[in-house]
């Protein structure tokens, strides 16, 4: 069994390197990387300003230490900061002229470019290291006038709509992680919907850490004005190395009157081997502000890789009458540790909440879900509910639940619940008797567990999300 | 605060006369909670309820004073049922109450006030262990007096002890720390109501830390029991360690008094033992309650229980922070936690955080917390049946607290404290 488990995890399907060659700014981090990356994106002033601002602030921050997984200690200045493919640094070209190595390592990863435009689909933003080296669908987002390109672009082409909401959300001066994002952001995507547009097509970003002892920060802005509509999903991998590598992300999301926006994550970087060795560490800053009247924000993740998960799609529910979702599957086998949750703030009238966690662990991994719900004072008639279910695979394996619930106002009605369990003997044995194995059985089981979650996800990626589902517990019984 | 603090703990520690074995301790303990200082809201524990700003805001200035009152007299003690009186005044013992005899199921009764015996040995309970809880150390390094009781083997308690704290604090004396310690020995059986009561007008800080042992085979109830005034400051601190097959029942009444927290840890540590940890709070006039519990399920097929019911009215705040801990030991651990709270008014607020740490795969482990208004409909439908607003609205809030007081398993008290919160109902406005 044990062999077994060893080879189905070097199956980790997306653990090969792509071979090209790289610009990287100098190690660590400083004014002058800063400076560095600033210039390889031709960046005004202003925003070379507003990461120095950050960078000052970040002088002052320490890492926060209150969450359940613990981490050695990162070295800050032993880590590359901009790494980039040759000939992208300048700006994403026409997919004819990407490096066709780069084109195979999406292939590889099943997101074919060069397919996708032909074929009617997603509109997809790849991010490669540090830079977007391709942008499809572009003209056809452009007739309905949805902007949607890499952030280094929109800097330069949209200052003014970025300057206006950059920053809004997650604030420079937010916690260590976010602020060391705000100095030194090298690229993501950014996405603008005109009002009462909805857009046409789902926009995708994929994002791919190829370079050695890289960070990425990326930074995602995605605003939807009024009466529009938006579904963007996200997915990432990352090559298998021994050491542990950064990734600290912001994703802000903006939501004006009767907007909507939908935002799917499926994570799957590399967790590390089955001793926990090397892996990414997942530490992101997600957090939507539905800032005008019936907006709505809703977030699906479905989080199966990372040595270290640590993130919080958050909701601010600002609006009156608006609305924040959260649905969330946390898989976690073998040492991988995951603290992952949301906060529903409820500032505006009439707002509701939603969330759903479903988390399952096995092997010897820690599995947290960390929630916040606050109801301020004037948020009256709001509404709260929130189910959290964990699941158990083995007895070396935590599950943990850590609510907070503040409601100060007395017209609110909050409503929180929990479950513990493990897959009984008389679910397997029912499989079994039916003719499934052992891992078919208790993939069957976590599928029909996590199903609330997987229904909430655009159909192509519920497919892949169903797989990984499986795949990520494959080995842990038996 | 805590520079006057250190002036009062010199000065206490040369006025108090009977010596610990081990007065070191004593300073170490202050030592240690000078380095902290009182708790705020920094840290996890005290997130909900900022203790330092509450203590400078309820009371001018904490001291000590050995000073005792030697006519004593208290005559308003419970009627409704029979019991075994204990009294402390001002955080001394006083001999008015139960005269102790070993007929009557104690093993041995020690009063600290005196240093009658060597009790130290018995039990430990001059044991002052280190802690990062800087109201503990707190109360190590100020506690005056408190009570050790074993009970006999095989004894079961026909009758419940009632053990009065009373207070009349001055602006010289208001801060009174005080430590129980029970050990309830094999298939023994006993009930204990903890009553506090501040007869004074000045207000009091009233630090309290209990350990209760729990043998073989054993079963203890306890309840808790508060009449307090507007500013006065209630810290209970609250250890149980159960044996194999032992019961432990714990209800907390949360009435009165400014602000108090009940810091409750249980410990199952042998298999088949069970604790039910009940409350209710019913606050008004800017009341801030906190029920804290922590369960740590140490080995399998135990149980544990916990159901709080709060309402809160006119600017009052509600906390609760409950956690089931189950380690990779307890597996068949079965483990339930409800909170449900009503808000009555703008101003009134609850914070809980219901907390759920699981290390073992096969166990049951389920918690709900809730907080709103009265149902609309409800209060339509009584009052469409002839009660006017007022009475339908005190129906429900009855009914909704009444729910956690049923779980109550001795009689005489559950229905003592029916009485009680009807009382504070009518009250309540």
């Amino acid at each position: 069994m044990r062999e077994k488990e060893i080879n189905k995890l070097k199956d980790y399907k997306y653990g090969f390197t792509t071979d090209i060659e790289n610009i990287k700014a100098p190690k660590g981090l400083n004014k002058e990387v800063i400076k560095f990356i600033s210039e390889a994106k031709n960046e005004p002033k202003w925003m070379l300003e507003w990461r120095m601002k950050a960078y000052e602030r970040l002088k002052n921050l320490k890492e926060p230490n209150w969450q359940k997984p613990k981490y050695p200690k990162i070295n800050y200045q032993n880590i590359y900061y901009y790494s980039a493919p040759k000939g992208t640094s300048n700006k994403p070209k026409s997919i004819d002229e990407l490096d066709p190595k780069i084109l195979e390592t999406y292939k590889k990863l099943g997101i074919p470019l060069q397919e996708q435009q032909r074929l009617n689909g997603i509109a997809v933003d790849a991010v490669f290291d540090s830079v977007s080296v391709a942008t499809t669908f572009k003209d056809k987002l452009n007739e309905v006038g949805v902007i949607f390109c890499p952030i280094s672009e929109a800097i330069q082409k949209h200052p003014d709509l970025v300057k206006k909401y950059l920053g809004t959300v997650i604030p420079i001066t937010d916690h260590y992680f976010a602020t060391l994002n705000s100095a030194v952001f090298t690229d993501g995507s950014f996405v603008y919907i005109p009002k009462g547009v909805r857009c046409p097509m789902e926009l995708s970003t994929y994002f791919r850490i190829n370079a050695s002892q890289t960070g990425q920060f990326e930074r995602t802005l995605i605003i939807a004005d009024e009466g529009s509509y938006v579904s963007y999903l996200e997915g990432c991998t990352a090559p298998m190395r021994d050491e542990n590598q950064l990734h600290a992300a912001n994703v802000e999301l903006i939501a004006l009157d009767d907007a909507e926006i939908k935002y799917s994550t499926v994570q799957n970087w590399y967790p590390g081997d089955e001793d926990g060795k090397g892996g990414i560490y997942n530490f992101v800053t997600k957090r939507g502000l539905c800032k005008g009247k019936n907006s709505k924000i809703s977030w699906t993740q479905v989080e199966t890789g990372s040595a270290i998960t640590w993130k919080y799609p958050s909701c601010i529910l600002r609006g009156d009458n608006s609305v924040g979702e959260f649905y969330s599957i946390a898989i976690t086998n073998n040492h991988q540790k995951a603290d992952t949750g949301t906060k529903m703030t409820h500032i505006g009238k009439n707002t509701k909440s939603k969330i759903i966690s479903k988390g399952i662990s096995a092997g010897y991994a820690d599995n947290t879900y960390r929630g916040l719900v606050d109801i301020n004072k004037n948020a009256n008639n709001s509404r709260n509910y929130t189910q959290c279910d964990s699941l158990l695979i083995g007895n070396k394996c935590g599950a943990h639940t850590v609510p907070y619930i503040r409601n100060k106002n007395s017209l609110t009605n909050v409503e929180h619940e929990a479950t513990t369990s493990k897959i009984s003997d008389e679910q397997l044995f029912y499989c079994n008797q039916r003719g499934l194995n052992q891992e078919e059985a208790v993939s069957l089981i976590v599928n029909g567990f996590c199903k609330e979650v997987l229904q909430q996800l655009p159909m192509e990626f519920a497919v892949e999300a169903q797989k990984l589902v499986s795949i990520s517990l494959e080995g842990s019984v038996g | 605060m805590i520079e006057e603090l250190n002036k009062n703990f010199e000065i206490f520690r040369k006025t108090y006369i009977p010596k610990l074995e081990d007065e070191k301790k004593r300073i170490e303990a202050f030592k240690d909670f000078e380095k902290s200082g009182f708790p705020n809201k920094k840290l996890e524990d005290w997130k909900f309820s900022d203790f330092s700003s509450i203590i400078s805001n309820k009371i001018e200035n904490i001291k000590v004073s050995l000073e005792r009152n030697k006519n004593f007299k208290f005559e308003n003690f419970i009627k409704d049922f029979d019991h075994i009186k204990i009294f402390f005044f001002n955080g001394f013992f006083v001999e008015k109450g139960e005269k102790f005899d070993e007929k009557k199921g104690f093993n041995y009764v020690t009063p600290y006030n005196g240093f009658k015996r060597n009790f130290s040995k018995e039990g430990g309970f001059l044991i002052l262990p280190n802690s990062n809880n800087a109201l503990e150390s707190l109360n190590n390094a100020f506690f005056t007096d408190g009570l050790s009781i074993a009970t006999k083997k095989n004894f079961e308690f026909k009758k419940p002890i009632v053990i009065y704290n009373i207070f009349e604090g001055s602006k010289k004396n208001n801060f009174f720390n005080n430590k129980i310690h029970f050990v309830i020995s094999e298939n023994s059986k006993l009930d204990i109501m903890i009553y506090n009561i501040n007869i004074g007008e000045e207000p009091i800080f009233f630090n309290l830390k209990n350990t209760f042992y729990l043998k073989k085979n054993s079963i203890f109830k306890l309840y808790n029991l508060s009449d307090f005034k507007k500013n006065d400051v209630h810290y209970n601190f609250g250890r149980y360690f159960l044996e194999e097959n032992s019961i432990f029942e714990n209800f907390n009444n949360c009435y009165s008094g400014g602000f108090s927290k009940s810091d409750l840890v249980c410990s199952l540590n042998k298999e088949y033992s069970s604790c039910f940890i009940n409350g209710v709070m019913l606050s008004q006039d800017q009341n801030h309650h906190e029920i804290k519990t922590l369960i740590n399920h140490n080995e399998k097929n135990t149980k544990s229980y916990q159901k709080i019911k709060s309402v809160l009215n006119h600017s009052s705040k509600g906390v609760f922070q409950g956690k089931i801990k189950v380690s990779p030991e307890a597996q068949k651990t079965d483990g339930y936690q409800l909170s449900k709270a009503l808000l009555l008014d703008k101003n009134s607020e609850f914070d809980s955080k219901p907390e759920l740490e699981i290390y073992a795969d096969d166990v049951k482990c389920s918690h709900g917390s809730t907080s709103g208004n009265l149902d609309e409909e409800a209060i339509f439908y009584l009052m469409s049946r002839g009660l006017d607003k007022y009475e339908a609205k005190k129906l429900l809030i009855k009914g909704f607290l009444t729910d956690a007081i049923e779980t109550i398993t001795n009689n005489e008290i559950k229905k003592y404290f029916l009485n009680k919160l009807e009382n504070n109902i009518n009250e309540h406005r």
